[in-house]
């Protein structure tokens, strides 16, 4: 019987502790309390960069405020509460997390998700619920803004294909690649990706001989390594991100792989880069493009850095995309918030007015935002070299400042004709 | 013993009023995230739970078989429109005829599963239907042209719109389907069919002697199940407006088996008793801070520890341990126990509880002839 009650005990104590966890969450001090939650993927084949998300989000509310003992955060007259949830890379469970922080949490503001598809979950979920704001996280498919927006979410980070900008261009006229085979995951984020990388690289002439879209999470690439051509390509279009770049990365080098690389921005970020492996020599030359460049050497990256390693000493050597993008996002949200001074009555409508207005420079560049309330802002082609430290790190190449959606073509453009696909946009 | 029976009479009125009211007082995210989404969740279990009680099978396809009703219900129900081939996909069914279909295709998909299982036992018969979980995940994950791939299927409406618009409606659908799947199943184990299953399960030698076919009983149970766990798909794609491969992952198969054992394999109520501890842990762990250290990062950790707890304390799941305390409150020193779900109790259905054992019920070890021939 001891064993039966105590059991009972504890499983009763968990619900009460549960409830008044969400009944009286932190309501000390005298300001309002807003509530923003935070929605980042903690689990499955993203959670290191979920935490690194997280980090974007601290990093940015410690700019603006300071921690109280209750664990908010005291800003000019009013406090911010973060709620953390998190999901697991799935529309279906982004969408659960982002329910129980709207209708349970009672969040003010959301901020997330981190990926593509739950991005776009999201986006249609936010159109059910006008009165609460929606601020990405690090997602970044095309469509979650460029086509049938929902005019309460808002996007501070650059989306995948403007995170190719530069790319395509640089591969086939400075490093002369001409047939390029692409490795990617199968869902909307890559897709943005190629997509942003093919706009310029066939524009420019080139060739996308062969395409392998492989599932998220895939652990296996025996089969995608032996089907690449072994002759004929000048270089592999690599968009894995996570776990997953290493483990392709891994196989194609042990199966005696030689090609060259172009990578996805996500395939040599950070969270990848500080991975050890016999396959990181290999990576060494391998050009990409994104929103971040480690060696940067702007002021405002330099002191973005420092805070970074100053607040977060588990954090990863250099902040990665997934934290700059949710900390670009989170500071949008805090700069809107300062213009109308914390005031989020009737429905929020001041303050998504005073949110569609807000520009920064951030620690890449200038934001702003477009009339689908999408990022512009600058973007990196970068070449990752050995450190003096031994660490693998993106060198840049180049900068553009100011790169829209359609990464210059214009929406009318042939190439924007149709969302992006498996098979669109295409130059066999 | 009436005394016994009325006061389980007294327990069960109440907890359907509570059941009834509870939709009433309670805020719509309670109603639908954690109200509907738990019964939605254990009538999936309960389809494991009458597989491995009554058939000795503990099938790991019962979340794959959800997840192709809820396909087949995005594939009738939605408006005709191209995919990304240029292909022609849905029939723009009404919700109800949708569902209809749904949930006969899915009996037909469960007895098509039980075919090619029903001649396995134990732990093979639990690698064959995890086998093909898996193997349905990769093909609506890979699958372009008509499961949509990685995002599935999007802006799925059931008979009364979004359930957001009228929870207490969706709600009551839920668990007018939830009872009458529960009466079902006790007004099958109790017929003929019901204990011809029990004997199949628990000497499927004796019973092909005695001249029962013993596969095609088998195949029926699964068949039987597939039509409970196809109702839990179609509430479930109406539940959350859209389809996509996450919902039949190996973690989602693995979570239905977690549900049942959490309720108790043996006890049919057990299923949706289970679903509720694992929606609200599920739910709530990333609020939970104990000695001033949040779990919001490392809710899984929690979600773990409180899966381990339970089993260790309640082996034969909650149910079962509220059924001890019952026993020993009702029977003080009488010394008789009778550990099983008071409703089956009743009916005089269960000899013994079926969790444990009921894992790997494997043929009984005899002279090596074919059994079910």
């Amino acid at each position: 019987m001891f064993g039966a009650k105590t059991g009972r005990g504890l499983v009763a104590l968990m619900f009460v502790a549960s409830i008044a966890a969400s009944a009286c969450g932190g309501s000390s001090g005298g300001d309002k309390v807003i509530k923003i939650g935070g929605l980042a993927t903690l689990s499955g084949p993203f959670a290191v960069p979920g935490q690194d998300g997280f980090r974007g989000v601290e990093q940015a509310l410690a700019k603006y405020g300071k921690k109280l003992a209750s664990g908010n955060w005291q800003m000019d007259g009013y406090q911010i509460q973060l709620i953390k949830e998190g999901s697991d890379a799935t529309p279906a469970v982004a969408l659960e997390k982002a329910k129980k922080l709207i209708e349970q949490d009672n969040v003010d503001i959301l901020i997330g998700p981190l990926s593509g598809d739950e991005g776009l979950a999201v986006k249609d979920y936010a159109k059910t619920v006008p009165d609460k704001t929606f601020v990405n996280g690090s997602s970044a498919a095309q469509d979650t803004t460029f086509r049938d927006a929902a005019p309460n979410f808002f996007r501070f980070s650059t989306d995948g294909a403007q995170w190719m900008a530069g790319l395509g261009k640089y591969a086939f006229t400075t490093k002369g690649y001409k047939n390029v085979a692409i490795v990617a995951e199968d869902y909307s984020f890559p897709y943005t990706q190629v997509g942003g990388f093919m706009y310029e690289f066939c524009a420019a002439g080139g060739h996308v001989v062969q395409k392998n879209w492989v599932p998220l999470g895939t652990k296996d690439y025996s089969s995608v390594v032996s089907n690449l051509p072994t002759s004929g390509v000048d270089a592999i279009y690599v968009a894995l991100g996570g776990s997953d770049a290493v483990n392709f990365f891994t196989q194609y080098n042990q199966a005696g792989g030689k090609a060259k690389f172009i990578g996805g921005s996500i395939t040599v970020d950070q969270s990848v880069l500080s991975v050890t492996g016999s396959f990181k020599d290999q990576l060494a030359g391998t050009i990409a493009a994104g929103p971040t460049a480690d060696s940067a050497t702007n002021q405002e990256w330099l002191d973005y850095v420092k805070a970074y390693k100053a607040q977060f000493t588990d954090g990863l050597p250099f902040p990665g995309l997934f934290a700059l993008s949710y900390y670009n996002e989170t500071i949008g949200v805090l700069e809107g918030l300062k213009a109308v001074k914390g005031d989020l009555s009737n429905k929020e409508a001041a303050f998504m007015a005073a949110l569609a207005k807000v520009s920064f420079d951030g620690p890449t560049g200038h934001v702003s935002l477009d009339a689908n309330r999408q990022a512009i802002s600058s973007n990196y082609v970068t070449e990752v070299q050995k450190g003096a430290d031994g660490n693998l790190q993106n060198v840049v190449i180049s900068k553009a400042d100011n790169v829209d959606q359609t990464l210059g073509l214009g929406a009318t453009s042939p190439f924007l004709a149709q969302p992006v696909s498996r098979d669109f946009p295409s130059c066999p | 013993m009436s005394w016994v029976r009325s006061r389980q009479g007294i327990v069960t009125i109440v907890a359907l009023l509570i059941l009834v009211v509870y939709p009433l007082v309670m805020p719509r995210f309670w109603v639908l995230s954690i109200g509907s989404y738990s019964i939605i969740l254990g009538i999936a279990a309960l389809s494991l739970v009458f597989m491995s009680g009554y058939g000795g099978m503990v099938s790991l396809a019962q979340a794959a078989l959800a997840g192709f009703a809820a396909y087949m219900l995005a594939l009738a129900t939605l408006a005709p429109s191209t995919n990304a081939t240029g292909s022609a996909i849905g029939f723009g069914l009404p919700a109800l005829a949708g569902a209809v279909i749904a949930v006969v295709l899915t009996t037909a998909l469960g007895a098509l599963f039980g075919a090619i299982s029903a001649r396995s036992y134990g732990t093979y018969f639990l690698m064959l239907t995890l086998a093909l979980a898996v193997g349905f995940f990769y093909i609506v994950l890979q699958n372009y042209e008509i499961f949509g791939g990685h995002i599935g299927f999007a802006g799925i409406l059931g008979p009364t719109g979004q359930p957001r618009a009228n929870p207490e409606v969706f709600y009551y659908i839920c668990l007018a389907t939830a009872t009458a799947v529960y009466l079902g199943l006790r007004y099958i184990v109790r017929s003929q069919l019901g204990l011809t299953f029990q004997g199949v399960r628990d000497n499927p030698r004796r019973m092909a002697a005695l001249g029962y076919r013993v596969a095609a009983h088998r195949i029926a149970l699964f068949a039987i199940a597939g039509f409970v766990a196809g109702l839990s798909g179609v509430l479930g794609a109406w539940y959350r407006g859209n389809i996509s491969p996450g919902i039949v992952d190996l973690s989602r198969t693995i979570d239905v088996l977690i549900i049942a054992v959490i309720g108790g394999l043996g006890y049919p109520i057990g299923a949706f008793v289970g679903a509720v501890v694992f929606v609200l842990m599920d739910v709530f762990a990333s609020s939970i801070s104990l000695f001033g250290f949040s779990f919001d990062e490392r809710f899984n950790t929690l979600i773990g520890v409180g899966f381990v707890v339970i089993v260790l304390v309640a082996p034969d799941g909650l149910v079962g341990l509220a059924n001890r305390a019952w026993q020993s409150a009702t029977h003080r020193g009488g010394g008789r126990r009778r550990a099983v779900d008071p409703l089956a109790a009743e009916a005089g259905l269960l000899a013994a509880p079926m969790p444990a054992t009921s894992i790997a019920p494997s043929e009984p070890a005899g002279d090596g002839t074919p059994s079910n021939k």
